[in-house]
Parts: structure tokens; sequence; C-alpha cells
């Protein structure tokens, strides 16, 4: 069936392989007419994975080892290659490719589209082809762009660089024939065997019976075989961009009362609801924009102690973060932003069972406290290893606890300035009071290195019910008063 | 008639006899002021008012082995500003679990007032302390009905000058530090005469260790 008389016939399988031979390159960033090259270090050899055109004239070629190179060209710019530039790079390439069709798979140097669905829209395989080779060869460098009926066929052929325009499966074999048999095979064994035995395409390899090519060179190489000619099934995991959420709304008049705004954002929470639900994840973290046409857009992040869902709770911490926000510039606009996602974690609750879940409740305490107090308003309080008492604590997240160490008793209250105590004829005075001290001292230098050091000589006191942790300056030989007991 | 079948008869009330109030106790860990108290301890969903000469020297370690009790019950105990900084190794050492403490700290009175409302509905706190500088009248009261709701062991540890003032509270300790040990006068308390000086030693430190594990 020639392809030009019947534009809108839609074939069965049709897939698209995209293959970028500079990714390592463009991923960085280097464009440039410089002869660059990108190597990868492999323990001790430094091999060259990617020359730029101009670096190819110079007679470098990929697997060539970086100081070959640099002999060749003591001017070549090199860059170290970074995987997971790459497939960022990829990534963002394979969300521009959603418009030709949702099924994009992300290779490790290229992309593969299934658009057998897309066909008829784009007016046909020829045309279609044509805008697709004319969308990636104004994004990128030399990509090659493939079209089979098998995936594995189509990514071959794109990675030998042929522009191959393929639509029924018979025609498979004969497309095949000429290209490279060395492409199926990655084991480096069978790729010297292959040499060996005198099998340079793929055609050599179809012609071979099929059992002594498993016992020869292992029964994988039947697999790529088959997938390649449409005979085994061959599925690829579609890539699926990170979720976003962003939505928003006009108001109907201007105002700086934040309190006018409810409607809006229930409207705004109800729409994340629906998409949170179609998406079956959970937000994290909320970002509340108000816009103004005067002044800059003013953002309140919700912070979320716990993924959640549900459009009423969000609202109820919502109004709490919007409570202590003063804007002056009229409000125009609302906008609502999620990035942050979690997954939807799916527990069972016991039918039987009444009782409230403590934990919940007390997330949803701390998300109430923290959204309108401020984040370092509500905080935990943890021991840290430091033998200076000033330094023996830290704040944290709510409910983090850490080891407790074992040392000699110590205060319930810590002053965080220590106060000077008065000495008259030789006693302790606090507050009009006479201190009684305790035999046993217990002397702490230490922080000799962030020079907050301490050299000093702790007792406990008591006078009547109260009992207090003094201590002496060895350097000043003050007294001062640090805790209370 | 006789003074015997006089004090026989029902309807005679001589206000020594202690009323059973409605509500749980929980015990203080101090064997006198237990018997002293109604039902045998604090008053658990009700808020207790401890009133002292300097708020720097709240008498934690009265109400440390209650809350070593109280912790496993639920997620946290908040500590709304404290007047400076509990100190974790020594509560650590007191019995008390780190991870539930909640410290809250917020810059403005009202929202003081607010946290320990708050705090002490939620039923998701096992005890509230709080410092605030003055509580009026309305205020307290919104308190006590916060930890009637939320089954919550409300302490307030407040100046002794707010002995003068009208309060909601259940339980109003005002608590002197003498040669003898903490004198204890009871101002008010619901469902209980009131006693006058009532002299607590404080424990030895072993003691308040393995007292909060009983």
């Amino acid at each position: 069936m020639p392809l030009t008389t019947n534009p809108s016939a839609r074939p069965d399988n049709l897939w698209l392989a995209i293959h970028l031979p500079y990714l390592p390159l463009e991923s960085l960033g280097y464009y440039d007419e410089q002869p660059t090259a990108v190597y990868t270090q492999q323990a001790q050899a430094q091999q060259v994975v990617t020359p730029n055109p101009q670096a190819k004239q110079n007679g470098i070629y990929a697997g060539m080892s970086l100081a070959a190179a640099h002999t060749l060209n003591p001017a070549l710019q090199v860059v170290v290659q970074d995987r997971a530039a790459e497939s960022v790079y990829l990534e963002r390439l394979a969300v521009a490719a959603r418009r030709w069709t949702p099924a994009v798979a992300v290779l490790e140097d290229g992309l593969l589209l299934d658009i057998a669905a897309s066909v008829r829209l784009y007016g046909g395989i020829s045309s279609l082809a044509e805008q697709v080779r004319c969308w990636i060869t104004h994004m990128t460098l030399a990509a090659c762009v493939s079209l089979t009926p098998t995936p594995a066929s189509a990514i071959l052929s794109a990675r030998a660089g042929k522009m191959l325009c393929v639509t029924t499966k018979d025609k498979i074999r004969a497309a095949m024939h000429d290209l490279p048999a060395q492409a199926l095979i990655t084991e480096s064994k069978p790729h010297r065997l292959l040499v060996q035995l005198g099998i340079r395409t793929i055609g050599d390899l179809l012609r071979l019976p099929r059992d002594g090519l498993a016992r020869r060179l292992g029964p994988k190489l039947l697999t790529r075989l088959d997938r390649l000619l449409g005979q085994a099934p061959d599925p690829w995991a579609i890539f699926m961009p990170p979720p976003a959420f962003i939505q928003r709304t006009v108001l109907d008049g201007e105002g700086t009362d934040t309190a006018r705004l409810r409607p809006f954002m229930v409207h705004l929470l109800e729409q994340l609801q629906t998409y949170l639900h179609q998406h079956r994840i959970l937000a994290e973290q909320l970002q509340w924009q108000l816009g103004s046409e005067r002044g800059p857009a003013q953002n309140i992040p919700v912070q979320l102690a716990k993924p959640h869902r549900e459009a009423c709770h969000l609202l109820r911490l919502s109004q709490l973060a919007f409570e202590n926000r003063q804007t002056d510039a009229p409000i125009t606009n609302l906008a609502l932003q999620v990035h942050r996602f979690a997954p939807e974690t799916s527990s069972s609750e016991d039918l039987f069972s009444a009782t409230p879940d403590d934990a919940n409740d007390g997330n949803v305490l701390v998300e109430c406290l923290q959204n309108r107090l401020g984040l370092k308003a509500v905080q935990g309080i943890r021991i840290q290893a430091d033998h200076r008492p000033e330094q023996a604590w830290v704040c944290c997240v709510p409910g983090e606890s850490g080891p407790i160490p074992h040392t000699a008793q110590r205060p319930l209250w810590l002053l965080q300035k220590p106060r000077p105590v008065q000495v008259r004829r030789y006693l302790l005075n606090l507050g009009g009071q006479q201190l009684q001290l305790e035999r046993q001292r217990e002397r702490i230098c230490s922080g000799w290195w962030d020079n907050q050091p301490v050299r000093r000589d702790y007792y406990q006191a008591a006078t009547g019910a109260l009992k207090v942790w003094v201590f002496r300056d060895l350097d000043s030989g003050r007294w001062c008063l640090h805790g209370i007991f | 008639m006789s003074l015997e079948s006089c004090l026989q008869r029902q309807d005679i009330w001589r206000g020594q006899k202690k009323i059973s109030a409605p509500g749980l106790a929980l015990t203080t860990g101090f064997a006198i002021l237990d018997h002293h108290l109604p039902n045998g301890g604090w008053p658990l969903g009700a808020l207790t008012e401890i009133l002292v000469k300097d708020v720097t020297y709240s008498p934690l370690w009265l109400v440390l082995p209650a809350l070593a009790a109280l912790a496993p019950q639920r997620s946290w105990q908040a500590w709304v500003t404290p007047p400076t900084l509990p100190y974790p190794l020594g509560l650590s050492q007191g019995g008390l679990d780190l991870s539930k403490i909640l410290l809250v700290r917020p810059t403005d009175r009202g929202d003081t007032l607010w946290s320990t409302e708050q705090s002490l509905r939620s039923r998701a706190c096992s005890a509230v302390l709080c410092w605030p500088n003055a509580l009026h009248r309305t205020a307290t009261r919104r308190l006590q009905l916060a930890a009637e709701h939320g089954g919550t062991l409300g302490i307030c540890f407040q100046n002794h000058t707010a002995a003068d003032s009208h309060s909601m509270a259940a339980l109003r300790l005002y608590c002197r530090s003498t040669a003898c040990g903490l004198e204890i006068d009871l101002i008010k308390c619901r469902g209980g005469p009131l006693y006058q000086g009532l002299t607590i030693q404080r424990p030895a430190d072993s003691d308040a260790i393995t007292g909060s594990d009983s």
C-alpha cells in the first residue's frame, strides 16, 4: 500500500525513535564552535564519550583515551559527562514531545514515541515524520528520527543514523538487513565472537539457524531479534511528567481585606482536591500568591505536617496562614500553586474502633499552631552532645528525639544568660537568701574549638525548697546562677 | 438532744468531709498533697493555677511526676511561653519523654492565650503548661472550658500577685519556699476544703526519677 494514496490509513503499530548523538554535549549546554569532547572517568582511565563535529575533524572519536585526544589537539576543551543533566534534559524534551503523542518513553540517549494513534491528526505518516523532524532539528543538534512498526527496530536504526520510514512489519526485515549486527549485542565476549564468525550485518544474523545462534551467542540475542521483527512483545514504560498544580483566579473587585478571599480560596482548593483525587496523590505544601497590579505579588506558604487532600482541612490551615498577613496594595488576583506532592498512602481503618487516631490529632494541632505562629514558634527540643550546658540542647522538629547521654544531675530550667550571684562575707546570696553549697563539684572545661570556651566549676546549692545550679568561672572567679532544679 | 445525735442528722453540714467532686484526678506523687486534694490528685480536664513569687523559679518538680505519668497517653505535652529554657537533659533525668515536648513561643500575648486554648482543646496534648503574664477572668474561663473539652491537664504558673484576682480555674495553689520546704496554701479548690500551710519536701534526686516510674 503506497503511503501517498491513503494518508488517513491508521497503522496498527508505528514507533518513532529520536536519537541524539550529541546528547552529553547538549545537556551541558556546549554548542560552541571550539573543539569540545565529553569524557568519563572509568577507574584510572579517562575515555572520550562524545566529541563535537569540530573535534571529530581532528580525528578524535568516541572510545579514545583522553590523553590521546589531547595529543591530537592540545587545545581540546573537555568536560566530564553528567548523567543526571542528561536525564533532566531528556525529560524536558519528553514533556515537549507530548505534543505529538501522550505515549512517550525516555531512552538513555533519546526518545521513543508511539505515534500510531497520531498519524491521522497530522495528515499521514510522511507528513507527521516531516513535522517531527522539523521540530527536533529546531530543538537539538543532528538528531536522527526513524519510524518503524516495532520499537526495537526504530531505536536501532535511529542509533545507526538511518532515517527510515517503514510502515508495515513485513518490510522491517529488508530495512534492517544492512544495519550492523554489533548493535544488538552489548556484552564484549560475544561481540568478539561475532567478528570472528564474520557476521557483520543483521541480515547475516537472520540468515543463520536459530538454535545455533542461541547456543553460541546466548538466548538473549534471539529475543532481541524477535523484538526487532515484531515477533515478541516489547513493552515500554511511558514517561509521566511530574505533577504540578497552578491555578489562578481573578477577583471581581479590588480590596485589601484577606477575609474577602474565602470564596475564591474555596473554589481553588476544590479544584486542587479534584486534581489530587485524579492523580491519586496528596499535597505536601501549598503556596498562595496574592497578586496586585500596583505592588509585587505576595507569597503565603502553608505548611502541612502531613500530606493532605481534603479541601476543608486545607482551607482551615490556609485561613490561619492568611490571618497574620497585611496587604497594602489592593489584591486583584489569587493563585494557588502546589509543587510538592506525596503518594497516596492506603490505610485500612478498623471498622469497630471509634477512638480517634491520636497521632493524627497531634499533627493537626502542630499544623494549626505553625500556620498561625510560624515554624520557629512551634518546636520540639532535644539533647545535643556537648559538654557545655548552654550548647547541650537544640530546637528541632516536634516529635524528634536523640540519644540520651548519662551525665551528672542537670537542672530542669536553664537560664539562657547566667545571672551573677552576689558574694557577701564568703557566702553566696540569692535574692536576700543565703545559698548552701553542696560539696560535690563538677568541672566543665570545653569549647576551645569554636571560640566560646568555658572553664567553670559547677555546684548544686539550696535555699529552702529552692535548689539551684551555680558555677564559678575559673577565669574571672565570678559566681553565676545557671539553672534551677 | 445530745451533740452526738445532732451530728448524726443528714442535714447538718460540718464542712470537713470531702464532697466527691465529679471528674478524674491524677496522683501528684506527693502523699500530703494527694491527701488534701479532692479525688486525691491534680484534677484532669481542668485548669490548675500555681502561684509563685517569681515565675522564673516555677517549681517544675512539683508537676514532674504527673507529667511523666501522663506522657504515654497522648502525642504532645505543650509548654507555652516558658519563662526560660526547659532543659532537656534535666527533664529527661526527671523521667519526661522529650519527644513529646512541644515548645510554643509566640511573640504576641493574644497568641499565647490562643495557642494555650488550642492545645488544651485539641485532645492531642496530655498536659499543657503555660506561663501567661496575667490572666483575665474571662481568659481563665475560656482555658478552663477548653481543658474540660479536651480532658487535658492544664497547669498555669502565675505570679503571686494574681492571688487577689478572680479566677475560674478548678484549683489554685499558692506556693512559698520556706526553710523546711515548699509551703502550699490552697486558695481555691473545687469540691474540697481549703487547707493552708501544707509543707512538701523536695524529693531527693534519686527519688524523683524512681517516683516518676511508678
